[in-house]
């Protein structure tokens, strides 16, 4: 009897992997069934190179672009586990109006496998008007019997994100500063796989992999979890390989501590057109690291951070990202080429791409249909099949997800998103928040 | 650097990139060799006019009296041919447009007037069946007519391709053949009918596909100051020659562009090609720098084409065809509807260009009597009198073209000042006529547009009210009568053609002409 049950799971094991090998075979052929798509359009399309250079050259670059992200993450190395190199770490969160989500933010702590001995917690309360405070000393007390060095630090008036984190680096004592988002969560293995980089001398700077916790909330949510997934996944990694990466996020990235307070005065006063920068201080961050070291991708550190609900926020997000995005390019700009021939053109290409994709917006959406009375279709069905293209690969990747809706509204809403970096370039001298 | 390159992601990278850019190139190679893209572009936008014409069908399911084919159906005597070009689906391209020579129409129009034309008994021949019936050698039933399409453009197709489905007919796309040849591949033409594209409207067989001309619809520099005029009636102003073409250059261009269209169109789409249509409807009659034009291109288009297509106007001349056994040649009349033709226009239209029987009787005056010059007064009577400025006005019985020898009387008052002709045999412009004057009665013939006369006699018409005037054609004879009195006749023309238009004439050279028929009859 036992025999045959056994036999049976075992058949239905085999079948059911069987099939998934299959569903995923079946994955990878649309996958490459709509690169095969997009070419074919682009080759047919590219009659119309020969009239617009300008056009053309962007229509060739973007899919050149595109594609060689995916080809550069598929070669990214993937660091092997080294059980001797066990380096103090010290958590840094700077937290204001976190009650929510603080305390699991801080006890996730308490969980990952690391030695607690060599870590280190350091949160800064940032001049909160709710319960924040008494969230991180619960959380201090409940974390007591694990970790000994866990200190509060409490600020009545709140001087912003960047001095928390400035304050962490200068108060900790560890090895590698890793800083996590108020509202960010880190898995169990998060410590290992960021640590595990800096072994390598020259980085100076690991961002982990970020997904999106509240995925499931609404259509919105689920389109910035395909954006997140392929963000990491794919753009990230294909930096990455450069030693390249030009934004470890705040939600969760790791630096060599040494290696950070070579320039944290700097980074603190950092001035940009006259003004104290507010925002993006990740960004600039890991570019003060880059023009010395190395900043690298870790796929295996996961972590999963809260994101917008409602689509206001998102946007004001968003144009916060984008105007620290303009200035750390236009800083970035001046010294990547240095650096490495292969990340610099991508970098500049991707520049380029950037500030001219709403001219061509306009002239297939606006300008054909309206003054020559054509339909955007070879313009539309790209766009789609790029989104698309992503799509398949987070469905592939991240397993059984919603995508296919997210990626449909991402089509849509890139008539506004697209229409962000020329407005954060005009309003670029605004440092408010906006959502503070 | 962080790369991790293993020999086998190397091998999967390449397989797959290798596989993707062959599976690109073989896909464009096959596109190029078969035109598949144009073919699918082809059956997708077929399926989208025939998914927009659907309600028109369903809507007039049984509105077509489909027992016209019985054998007591009448015999048609002329054939009337119907000119279209663009048939656009847009309703603002009317009133953009309308300043051009070509009225595009509106597709819903186009369907009302085909859906006019069916209810009504009428139906599409193909050119082969009009050639047979010009020659004599074929009988047509009765409204018949013959559909005809300028330009070969892509919406005069597409949107009335379902049409021609439902109604079960046929037409004709004249093409100028530049326009659908010579275009780069790569830059397709939204407006004029690929090569492709008539391939698979012959294949419908649906189409004839007959010649524009090859550069024939183009306007040409004609003169040193860059006037412009029609490719085929003028000389062509030679900039390096500092001259215009002498008539050897003139004629080897036109003789070029009539055999280079046919032959392209042979040689491509695999059919023959037989019928010409004159660009702007010009054969030579509007040239501005050679007066020789006319008779050389109606020497050269028979030698290359058995059929050659004008266009008339309802209102001035006769719109059907008749048949001509004595001729190997047709020059053939088209009439263009206008959008503004709805259904009872269409059908008036045609109707008073019907062939008349004889006799024939006339005691109120409709739109039949067709005015070519001068107002026109129709009722009970007919009024003819002249614009101010002009010296006369002028007439003619639409659909009595057919007629051979008859006896043309009208009671009628006129100033006695003016002259009176009775025009008999009337073909286009050319006729033969009683003139009746104060104090002389005269014969005179029309040909060529060169006015004779051939014979007179003194004869004082005293009174002009109520007086009945007659003309009398037999044979090769031509008889004036005045209340029924025979008082000239000549039976000698030289130019003898057998049959023609009826027609009225008054005219007076201070501009008093005033003429009102009463009753005209034709026996």
């Amino acid at each position: 009897m036992a025999v045959t049950i056994s036999n049976k799971s075992l058949t239905f094991n085999k079948a059911y992997s069987y099939g998934k090998s299959l569903v995923d075979f079946g994955l990878w052929f649309i996958f490459f069934f709509v690169i095969y798509v997009i070419l074919l359009i682009k080759t047919v399309s590219s009659g119309g190179f020969s009239n617009h250079i300008f056009f053309g050259f962007y229509s060739l670059t973007i899919t050149v672009y595109i594609f060689s992200r995916f080809v550069l993450s598929y070669f990214h190395k993937s660091l092997p586990f080294d059980p001797e190199y066990k380096p103090t770490v010290s958590f840094v969160v700077p937290a204001k109006n976190e009650g929510d989500n603080i305390r699991e933010t801080l006890l996730k702590f308490g969980e990952v496998n690391y030695p607690k001995d060599k870590i280190e917690i350091i949160t800064i309360n940032d001049g909160s008007t709710d319960n924040t405070l008494e969230e991180m000393r619960k959380a201090k007390e409940i974390l007591a019997d694990k970790i000994e060095n866990i200190e509060v630090i409490d600020w009545e008036v709140n001087r912003g994100k960047r001095h928390g984190m400035a304050e962490g680096i200068y108060r900790s004592t560890g090895d590698i500063v890793l800083f996590v988002d108020s509202d960010s969560f880190i898995d169990k293995d998060c410590v290992t796989h960021l640590v595990k980089y800096f072994s390598i001398k020259e980085v100076g700077a690991v961002s982990g992999h970020t997904d999106v916790y509240n995925r499931n909330t609404n259509l919105l949510t689920q389109m910035q979890g395909v954006r997140y997934y392929i963000a990491f996944q794919v753009y990230k990694a294909a930096e990455s390989v450069f030693g390249m990466v030009t934004c470890c996020p705040g939600c969760c990235s790791a630096y060599r501590r040494e290696y950070l307070l070579e320039f944290t005065d700097d980074w603190l006063n950092q001035k940009f057109l006259g003004k104290q920068c507010t925002f993006g201080d990740d960004r600039s961050l890991t570019n003060f690291m880059i023009k010395k070291y190395r900043a690298v991708y870790s796929p295996e550190a996961k972590a999963n951070t809260v994101v917008p609900e409602n689509f206001k926020t998102y946007v004001k997000q968003q144009q916060r990202w984008k105007k620290s995005w303009i200035r750390e390019t236009f800083i970035a700009s001046s010294f990547i080429w240095k650096k490495n021939p292969w990340a610099a053109i991508f970098f500049y290409l991707y520049v380029f791409l950037a500030f001219t994709s709403p001219i061509v917006f306009l002239r297939a959406v606006v300008w054909h249909p309206y003054i020559e009375n054509t339909w955007p279709l070879v313009y539309l069905s790209g766009l789609l099949l790029m989104l698309i293209l992503h799509g398949i690969y987070y469905r592939i990747k991240a397993g059984k997800q919603a995508w296919f809706l997210a990626i449909l509204s991402f089509w849509f809403h890139t008539v506004i998103l697209m229409w962000q970096l020329p407005w954060a370039l005009m309003t670029i001298s605004d440092t408010r928040w906006g959502t503070r | 650097m962080f790369f991790e390159i293993t020999q086998q992601k190397i091998i999967r990278i390449t397989a797959v990139a290798l596989f993707l850019i062959f599976a690109t190139v073989s896909s464009i190679a096959l596109d190029n060799r078969f035109n598949l893209r144009e073919k699918s572009s082809i059956v997708f936008q077929s399926l989208k006019s025939s998914f927009n014409y659907l309600p028109h069908q369903l809507a007039s399911v049984g509105a077509y009296n489909m027992n016209n084919t019985g054998t007591s159906t009448p015999r048609a005597k002329s054939v009337p041919i119907l000119l279209y070009h663009a048939i656009p689906t847009d309703k603002n391209t009317l009133e953009d447009k309308e300043e051009e020579r070509t009225f595009p129409i509106n597709l819903l129009d186009f369907i009302n007037q085909m859906q006019t034309l069916k209810k009504n008994g009428w139906h599409t021949v193909s050119l082969e069946d009009l050639q047979a019936f010009m020659s004599g050698d074929k009988s047509l039933p009765d409204k018949s007519f013959v559909l005809t399409f300028d330009d070969g453009i892509k919406s005069s197709f597409y949107n009335v391709d379902p049409v021609l489905k439902d109604l079960n007919w046929n037409a004709v796309m004249f093409v100028p053949t530049d326009s659908a040849f010579n275009t780069n591949k790569n830059k397709d033409s939204t407006y004029y009918l690929s090569e492709e594209e008539l391939k698979h409207m012959v294949e419908t067989g649906r189409w004839e596909i007959e010649s524009h001309g090859a550069s024939a619809s183009t306007w040409q520099i004609i003169s040193e100051d860059g006037g412009e005029g029609h490719f085929l009636s003028n000389k062509i102003w030679l900039n390096d020659k500092a001259r215009l073409e002498n008539n050897s250059e003139y004629i080897d261009r036109i003789t070029y562009d009539l055999k280079v269209s046919q032959k392209a169109l042979e040689t491509r789409l695999g059919i023959d090609v037989n019928a010409f249509a004159y660009p702007f409807s010009d054969f030579g009659q509007e040239s501005k720098n050679f007066d020789g034009a006319k008779t050389i291109i109606s020497s050269l288009v028979p030698k290359i084409y058995d059929m050659s297509f004008y266009q008339t106007w309802p209102s001035i001349a006769e719109i059907f065809n008749y048949p001509d056994p004595s001729s190997k040649f047709f020059k053939l009349r088209r009439i263009e509807p206008t959008p503004d033709w709805d259904s009872d226009k269409l059908m008036g239209e045609l109707d008073r260009g019907k062939a008349k029987e004889l006799p024939y009787i006339s005691d109120s005056f409709g739109e039949e009597w067709s005015g070519t010059w001068g107002n026109i007064e129709r009722g009970d009577s007919l009024i003819m009198e002249a614009q101010a400025g002009e010296a006369g006005s002028a007439v003619f019985l639409n659909g009595s073209y057919w007629w051979e020898d008859y006896y043309l009387k009208i009671l009628a008052s006129w100033n006695n000042e003016a002259s009176v002709s009775l025009t008999v045999r009337g073909q286009d412009e050319d006729y033969y006529a009683c003139v009746f004057s104060k104090d002389l009665v005269a014969i005179r013939e029309r040909v060529n547009g060169n006015v004779n006369t051939l014979d007179t006699k003194d004869f004082d018409i005293n009174n002009t009210e109520n007086v009945s005037l007659g003309a009398r054609v037999n044979g090769n004879s031509l008889e004036c009568l005045v209340d029924d009195v025979s008082i000239l006749k000549n039976g000698s023309f030289e130019n003898l053609f057998y049959n023609g238009s009826v027609g009225i004439q008054v005219w007076e050279e201070d501009g008093n002409a005033k003429l009102i028929v009463y009753e005209a009859s034709i026996q």
